[in-house]
């Protein structure tokens, strides 16, 4: 299988389960629950970003059901946003604390790359501790300063 | 009719070049807009459609040949090349005369007109345009896009003040392009000429200048 350059439903949802390190069956992350955050990531692109979704007369955002060879009428520029902003809505349903600041991460590079703002960079790897958790960069998404 | 699309790509790419983060459908939305204001203001997109006058009728609707929006009415001659100074354009596409011929023309007239714009566009969402728009303007019509695009609030292009300074070089092609169109792309020409009853065709008793003629 080649690797996913997300030019597809079906190479973006592997795209995800990279970032998500969700590759080997059964998955965490159901298929439903993908496409599920494809077409929410796509109706905030188009909040967002509505001239990526231009078509000849108007503008028309893609919604799909389930996981196929269908091209996303997205411009390459943008798929990494969009992979970007499954993987955070993804790791939302999750408890760990780990997952909401990675889902944080995620949803901030989401919208900052489609809008053009500096990325969101972690803290730090690893799993938070007391000394570190809570802590944030100046410009990050819910920082203190 | 339509623009060249080796100079549509080209223009594509120096916009998106200029653009960080801009994508191609914006722009090519933006094209739209660029280029019916800039035909509108600058006049420079012309086309003679002919059309067979009838006796006690007023009014012609004028159907062009080719693709744009009639938007002004330069002005209306008979078969002879007489112009008709009684013409005008309330309605778009519609030339009207004040007084209705005679008598049935044999020979049609014609009307000059000015073109902008219009839907629909192409496939690939292009406006349709004559080709030389590109070839001799695409400087102005890049301006004209970066300046509109870089005047749009929260974009990774955002910038006022090149914003500003992209349109003023708009309108400044925007200006050179009316101008070279009133003077039908000859250097040195006037855009104006005395009326008929005071002009003189010959260089007998008057003074003549090489460039005499005007072209509306």
């Amino acid at each position: 299988m080649p690797p996913p350059n997300l030019m597809t439903v079906d190479s973006m949802i592997r795209g995800v389960r990279t970032l998500l390190l969700d590759k080997v069956r059964p998955y965490r992350y159901s298929d439903t629950s993908l496409i599920a955050g494809l077409n929410i990531a796509l109706n905030e692109g188009r909040r967002l970003r509505p001239d990526v979704f231009l078509v000849r007369y108007g503008i028309e955002v893609p919604q799909y059901e389930q996981i196929s060879g269908a091209i996303l009428p997205v411009e390459a520029q943008f798929r990494l946003a969009f992979e970007y902003g499954i993987a955070g809505h993804a790791l939302m349903r999750d408890q760990e604390d780990i997952q909401d600041q990675r889902s944080t991460i995620f949803l901030a590079n989401f919208e900052n790359m489609l809008v053009g703002r500096r990325p969101v960079i972690p803290l730090e790897g690893g799993t938070p501790t007391p000394k570190n958790k809570g802590r944030t960069q100046p410009g990050q998404a819910g920082g203190e300063g | 009719m339509a623009l060249d699309p080796r100079e549509v790509q080209q223009l594509l790419a120096n916009a998106q070049i200029k653009l960080t983060g801009a994508s191609e459908s914006g722009i090519k939305a933006e094209l739209y807009d660029v280029l019916k204001e800039f035909f509108s203001d600058s006049n420079c997109w012309t086309e003679d459609i002919s059309f067979l006058p009838v006796a006690g009728v007023t009014e012609y609707t004028l159907a062009p040949a080719q693709d744009g929006q009639i938007i002004r009415l330069i002005g209306a001659w008979d078969d002879r090349g007489t112009p008709k100074t009684d013409a005008f354009m309330r309605v778009f596409g519609t030339v009207t005369f004040v007084n209705a011929p005679q008598s049935d023309a044999t020979a049609n007239w014609t009307a000059r007109v000015v073109k902008t714009v219009s839907l629909p566009i192409t496939r690939e969402a292009l406006p349709i345009a004559p080709d030389w728009t590109l070839r001799v303007y695409s400087v102005h019509v890049l301006d004209g896009i970066l300046g509109k695009m870089m005047g749009q609030q929260q974009k990774s292009y955002s910038n006022t003040q090149m914003s500003a300074y992209h349109l003023k070089r708009f309108r400044t092609g925007i200006q050179i392009a009316k101008v070279a169109a009133e003077r039908a792309n000859l250097i040195g020409a006037q855009n104006w000429t005395y009326p008929r009853g005071w002009s003189s065709r010959s260089q007998r008793g008057g003074v003549s200048t090489a460039y005499p003629t005007r072209f509306m």
